[in-house]
Order: structure tokens, then sequence, then C-alpha cells
């Protein structure tokens, strides 16, 4: 569950920001994305991780990527926000979706937790 | 909440998940009610003129009716014999938006004005896309800002303003799972651990938590600490001291060497995640990874963290980042001569400057902030001292809440050393301060002879002890309000105030500010940098506490001029929360209209801004006044 609401999310942002949306559920979503979706993408790869925190360890995780890899965008002088937010996006995708693939593939049958 | 399940309680009360959540209880009436009466409350709130109480003054009789509903809902749900986990998790979500959605609802702008200058520099990197470390300390740790500017570009606004003051609600509200975590992997009693996030939410009254780089290293922080209570204390579930006298480092060992490969490799990657939450840290906030170091030094040194050289891996990552700023931080706030001066640096705030005169409210509203800390801090020996059976998780709990003191020996953290020192205890004093709100487990009761049995006198005196939690939770409640909220006449920003100086700043030219005091929306534009501010009003400033002379436009001026050398204008600066601080903090309104009037009858100084949240007067380039000479007084401009 938490997965797919992680993929909702992320494909909701892409899409706000690729059209040029603004408003409070642009960042609503933003703010559901920084704090959640790429520490998810992580942690769901990770499975004793999961067990024993799924949202939290998430949250802290997305944090520190998105900090260091913001940091380091400024120190190197390549300032370009929106094309790391599609590079997190893209790779957080990715990463969810073999995330549900690996545990579906080890619990067939079962519901993805 | 996102973690495991757990299975029973603590106190003794096995929790049968199916009979708990099936079950009506009284608190799924309360709390319902008592939300919407907060709603009401908030909505029917005016903040247009506030009193010396702040805020406390203005919001209506129901508010305080929600809140005391909310505490009594809290207490009927702890004196359940089964604590329900989701009920449990909305009172303390309810209590935290109650507390920490108040302001951001009923004020327009962000409180505090030193919300303004992280705005600016959040805005500087987003415009820039680089770092200039010679500007101020928080270009040197940029984590923060950094990840703020690229949050203002995904998320398409043109500045933080727009959601900055929501900041102390979203990191109240992310802090409560990580507290969590860390609570049940130190094994504390279920009925504790609840208890101790409620007293967090209640007690965490510094402000430290608004949109800011300590907020975020409040998180990381805790993030750090979460994992390392999790896999590398050496008193929980992988590491729990089994038998006898087997030293943690043993256990350590043994763990590793008897354990498949896998759980290795997995240890590896909670280094290594570890190591990056830490690292974000070290980059977002100076103080707060010294403060996690020494924590996890003084538990490795008493055995109850492994390995014993991870604090000392993580320091070293801290060290070399400080090294290249040590010279500006230095220069700037005098690390080396505040080193071992330690009660200097734990004066708060209040008393490092004795010589400002307070109005009476802001000493109450000081001393209930000082009293809500002893408090915290005296329940916490309390607890400590009633679980002391617990030896290994009670020793924790002090050496983390202790330890953060130590960082007062480097430093004074311009005399903020002891509220960091108390945000940073605080998640773990309030851990052993809940061992006295809750009922201690498992005592044994005798039956009376031809009385009542030893269960029915043990339930009873359970629901007698947990009387305890309503009766401190509101009194700690009391205090964190006053506290929280008593200083809002001055601390809140009208929308004129702020537009005004915005776009004062992102429109006029450059130049050195004289303020008539600090406590002002400045700076919160990406040109921050350009608009140094000198106060002229209180201690240490142009001119002091004394009273002003009737040309002291004359006098600014002729002290503008020598500073800018008449190459750029300068400024004067005068808004409506200046005055409001300036009628707390011993400036009379009578000096602010001296200065109105001699700035109106100047012919040096123009007229720029008038609006009713703010008035800003510039004096040209290249205007001296009659009989200037270059030697004389000068401002110290600072980009504050």
């Amino acid at each position: 569950m938490l997965d797919v609401t992680a993929i909702v999310l992320s494909v909701s942002l892409v899409a706000l920001v690729f059209v040029g949306w603004s408003g409070p559920l642009r960042v609503l979503l933003t703010v559901a994305f920084a704090f959640f979706v790429p520490g998810r993408a992580i942690v769901g790869n990770w499975p004793r991780m999961g067990q024993w925190s799924e949202a939290a360890t998430s949250m802290v995780l997305s944090l520190a990527v998105l900090v260091l890899l913001t940091t380091v965008m400024l120190w190197v002088h390549a300032w370009h926000p929106l094309g790391l937010f599609q590079v997190v996006a893209g790779l957080s995708l990715v990463g969810l979706i073999i995330g549900l693939a690996r545990r579906r593939r080890r619990t067939p049958g079962a519901p993805e937790q | 909440m996102s973690v495991v399940q757990n299975q029973g309680d603590h106190t003794g009360f096995l929790s049968s998940a199916n009979s708990v959540y099936k079950q009506w209880h009284i608190s799924d009436v309360l709390l319902p009610i008592s939300l919407v009466m907060w709603a009401v409350a908030v909505a029917r709130t005016d903040t247009k003129v506030l009193g010396p109480y702040g805020l406390l003054s203005v919001l209506p009789l129901v508010f305080y009716a929600a809140i005391a509903l909310l505490i009594v809902s809290v207490a009927t749900e702890l004196t359940r014999q089964r604590l329900s986990r989701w009920r449990m998790s909305a009172h303390a979500t309810a209590l935290v938006v109650m507390l920490y959605g108040t302001a951001p609802i009923v004020y327009s702008q962000g409180r505090y004005s030193w919300l303004y200058k992280t705005v600016g520099v959040v805005q500087y990197m987003g415009a820039h896309g680089r770092i200039n470390q010679q500007i101020d300390i928080y270009q040197n740790w940029p984590g923060f800002f950094a990840f703020a500017a690229w949050f203002d570009k995904v998320a398409g606004v043109t500045s933080p303003l727009t959601y900055a003051k929501w900041a102390q609600l979203v990191v109240e509200l992310a802090v409560l799972p990580l507290l969590y975590l860390i609570y049940e992997a130190l094994s504390l009693p279920v009925r504790q651990r609840w208890a101790a996030l409620l007293l967090y939410s209640a007690a965490n009254w510094v402000g430290q938590d608004y949109f800011s780089p300590q907020s975020l290293g409040t998180i990381l922080s805790l993030g750090c600490m979460a994992i390392v209570m999790r896999w590398m204390y050496a008193g929980n579930s992988w590491g729990r001291y089994v038998s006898g006298r087997q030293h943690a480092e043993d256990k350590f060992r043994a763990y590793t060497e008897k354990q498949p490969a896998e759980q290795v490799s997995h240890l590896t990657l909670v280094f290594i995640a570890l190591i990056i939450v830490y690292s974000a840290l070290t980059y977002t906030h100076e103080i707060s990874p010294y403060i996690v170091v020494t924590q996890l030094g003084a538990l490795a040194i008493v055995g109850l963290f492994r390995p014993r050289w991870l604090p000392i891996a993580l320091g070293a990552v801290a060290i070399i980042y400080f090294i290249p700023r040590f010279s500006y931080v230095n220069s700037h706030w005098g690390v080396l001569a505040a080193i071992g001066s330690f009660f200097s640096n734990a004066a708060p705030p209040s008393l490092a400057d004795s010589s400002a005169s307070i109005s009476s409210s802001q000493v109450i509203v000081q001393h209930c902030a000082d009293v809500l800390s002893v408090l915290i801090w005296v329940l916490s020996l309390v607890g400590a001292w009633l679980r002391r059976r617990s030896r290994r998780t009670v020793a924790a709990l002090v050496i983390l809440a202790y330890s953060p003191l130590i960082v007062l020996l480097a430093g004074a953290y311009g005399d903020e050393g002891i509220l960091r020192v108390y945000l940073f205890s605080l998640p773990w004093s309030a851990a052993l301060a809940a061992a006295v709100l809750t009922p201690t487990p498992r005592l044994p009761v005798k039956p009376r002879r031809g009385g009542e049995d030893g269960e029915s006198r043990r339930i009873r005196r359970f629901r007698a002890e947990a009387l305890r939690a309503p009766v401190v939770l509101a009194v700690v409640v009391a205090l964190f309000l006053v506290a929280f909220f008593g200083s809002d006449q001055w601390n809140t920003m009208s929308d004129s105030e702020v537009a005004s100086v915005t776009s004062f700043e992102q429109t006029a030219p450059g130049g050195p500010v004289l303020a008539a005091n600090g406590n002002a929306p400045l700076n919160d534009t990406a040109r921050y940098n350009l608009f140094p501010v000198a106060e002229i009003f209180g201690s240490g400033a142009v001119f002091g506490t004394k009273k002003p002379p009737s040309d002291i436009a004359l006098e600014l001026a002729d002290q503008a001029a020598r500073s800018t050398s008449g190459d750029q204008p300068a400024y004067v600066m005068v808004t409506s929360s200046m005055i409001a601080y300036g009628q707390n903090y011993g400036t009379p309104t009578s000096y602010f209209t001296i200065l109105l009037n001699s700035l109106a009858r100047s012919k040096y100084w123009k007229l720029v801004t008038r609006s009713p949240g703010a008035v800003i007067y510039e004096l040209p380039p290249k205007t001296f006044p009659k009989g200037f000479s270059e030697n004389g007084p000068t401002p110290y401009f600072v980009v504050p």
C-alpha cells in the first residue's frame, strides 16, 4: 500500500511539474514526496529495515538523501533543482516498482504490505 | 506509525488487538469533540490586537476547554488496562495539531523575526545556485537551505513565506514516529512511550522547530538515534543483555560472528544509512552533529553502545567538515574564547542582556519557560529513581538526557546554549519524566486480610496512579501555552509590515540599514546580504538604552554617511513589530516617536516607504550632513 501511494505521489507530482500547475496541491504533494518517496524506494528494497519501520525510516532517509544531493549541487555549481527532481523521481519509481515486484515474487498471492 | 506492532503491554496487561479495537471508548467521543471545539475556537480568534500576553489574551475560552477535554480524553485512555495504539496515536497527533497548528491558522504571516532571515538565505541559494561562505554562518552549513531552495522550485512557489509558517506543525508531527521508534527500541513500557510522546510535544516550548536548519537537524538527529538505538544499542532486541556478566562488547562480537552473512551485510547497510543521515546532519546544522556524537560517545564509554569506534568515525565526519570553516566561525563567534566558560555559556538569553528593562508580562513568560524546563528535568530525575531497577534503560536515558550539557563547555551559541541543551535533552528527559506519569509496572500488591484481593487492589491503585498523567500534563501544557504564545505581541508580523519590508529589499539599491531594533521581517529576499543591519535602540545599539536627542536624525545621517562614505544609500527602518518589541524590552514608545518626528523634519532623509506596518527613510548617496566629519562613531553593520 505504501509503495503504491509513493508511486501515485511521484507520478502526480511529476505531472503537475510538467504542466506547470502551481497551488496548494502541488505544495502538499512536494511535502509528501520530499518526506517519503526516495526513502520509501530504499526501505522497500531493504526487507529488514522495512520490517522494523516503514514510514519513519523512509522519512529520515528521504530527507537525508535530498539534503545531500541538493547541497552537492550547490557546491559543484550545478544547480538544476527540477532536473534533480526528475532524476530522483525516476529512480524512486524504478526502486518502488522493483521492491513491489520482489515482494510479490517472494510471497505469490499475498497482499502487498 | 510504521513500527512493528507491539505484542504486549509492558505494564502487564496483555493487549488483544481484536478486543481493543472492537470496544467503544469514551475517548472516541471526547477526542472528536475537543477537536471540533478547537476548530471553532481557532475560527473565532481575532489577532488584530494582541495584549501583553500575546495570543493567550485573545484565544476564546473554548480553546482552553478543548485542550482540557483532550487531556481528560488522554487520561481516560491511559487508565485503560489495554492501550489502543491507534487511539493513542490520534491523541498524540491531536495534541500536536492543537499546540502547533493554532499559530499558522490564526496568523497570516510566520512568527519570529529570525524566520525571515532563513527565508532570505533560501531565496539567495535558489536565485544564485551557489554558496558564498563569507556572507554568514548559514552559508557555511547550507544543507537545509539547499533542500528548501530545491523544494521551492519543485513546489512552484516564489518564496518560502508561502508555507514557512506551517513548519512547526510539520516538524512536530514528523518527530512523533521517530520518538516512538526510539522508545520502542529502548524497550520502554508502552504506556510510558505514549506519555513520553505527549510530554515531549507539550514541553517543547523553545520554538526551534520553526523553518530553520535546527528543525531539520532535530529530525535528522532523532533519525540517527533511532537507527542507533535499534541496531547498535546494547540493551535492545538483538543486543539484549541476556544473562550474568556477559559484556555488551562480547554480545556484539558474538552477534556478528554467529549470524549468517546476510545479517552482517545488513549491519553494513545500517552503518551506511547512518553515515548518510549523519552527513546530511553535519551539512545542515552546526551543533547537532556534535551533540549526537557526545551522546553516543557517552553511551559507548559505559558499554551501552557498540561498536565503540562509531562515535569516533562520526565525530571525524563533523570535524573534517568543520576545519575549513573554523577561522570564519571563530572570528565571528569567538569559539576559542568561549571554551571552558561553562556557567556564562549556560546563562539563558533573558539573563544575558541584564541591562534591558523587561516588561512584567515578559518576565512572567520567561519564568514560565524556566519553570517548565526545570519541571521536566526534575520529573526526569524522579522518573529515573522510580525506574531505577531497569538499570540499562534508565542509565541510557540519563546519559542521553544530560550529556548535552557538555556542549556548554564549548560555547554559548549566541546565548542560546542552554536552550539547545534543553532541546536535545527533551526526548530523553520526557521519556524519564513519563515514568512519573505512568503507573509503575508489576509492583507486588499483597491482598488485605478479609478485604479486596490483590488483583482488584492492583487495578484500583493502577487507576489512582494514572491520575498523575492528566494533572502533570495539564500543568505542563499550561506552562507551555504561556511560554510558547506569551510573546506573540512582538513575535508576530503583520501582512503590511512583511509586504513593505520585502518589497523594499527586492527593489531598493543595497545599503546599510539602521533598524530601530532587530525585531522585524528583515532580510527575507535573495538580496539579503546587500542590507547589513545595525540597531538604533537597545543594549549595545547606536543609542543604547538612553533617551534619544530630538535631532537624532542628524546624528544618524552623520554616522550613516561615515559608514558608506557616500558611495551608496543608507536607510532607517521602523516597523510595528519593532515598536511592540521595544515596549516589552526597555524602549518606550516615545523613543520611536522622537525618531520618526526627527526623520520627518530632516532635510537629509527621504521617505521611501510608508505603510501601516513600516516606515523607511533613505539617505541618498553623496549626501553629507552639515558639519560632517570623517572621524566619529560608526555603527557596526552586520548581515543578521
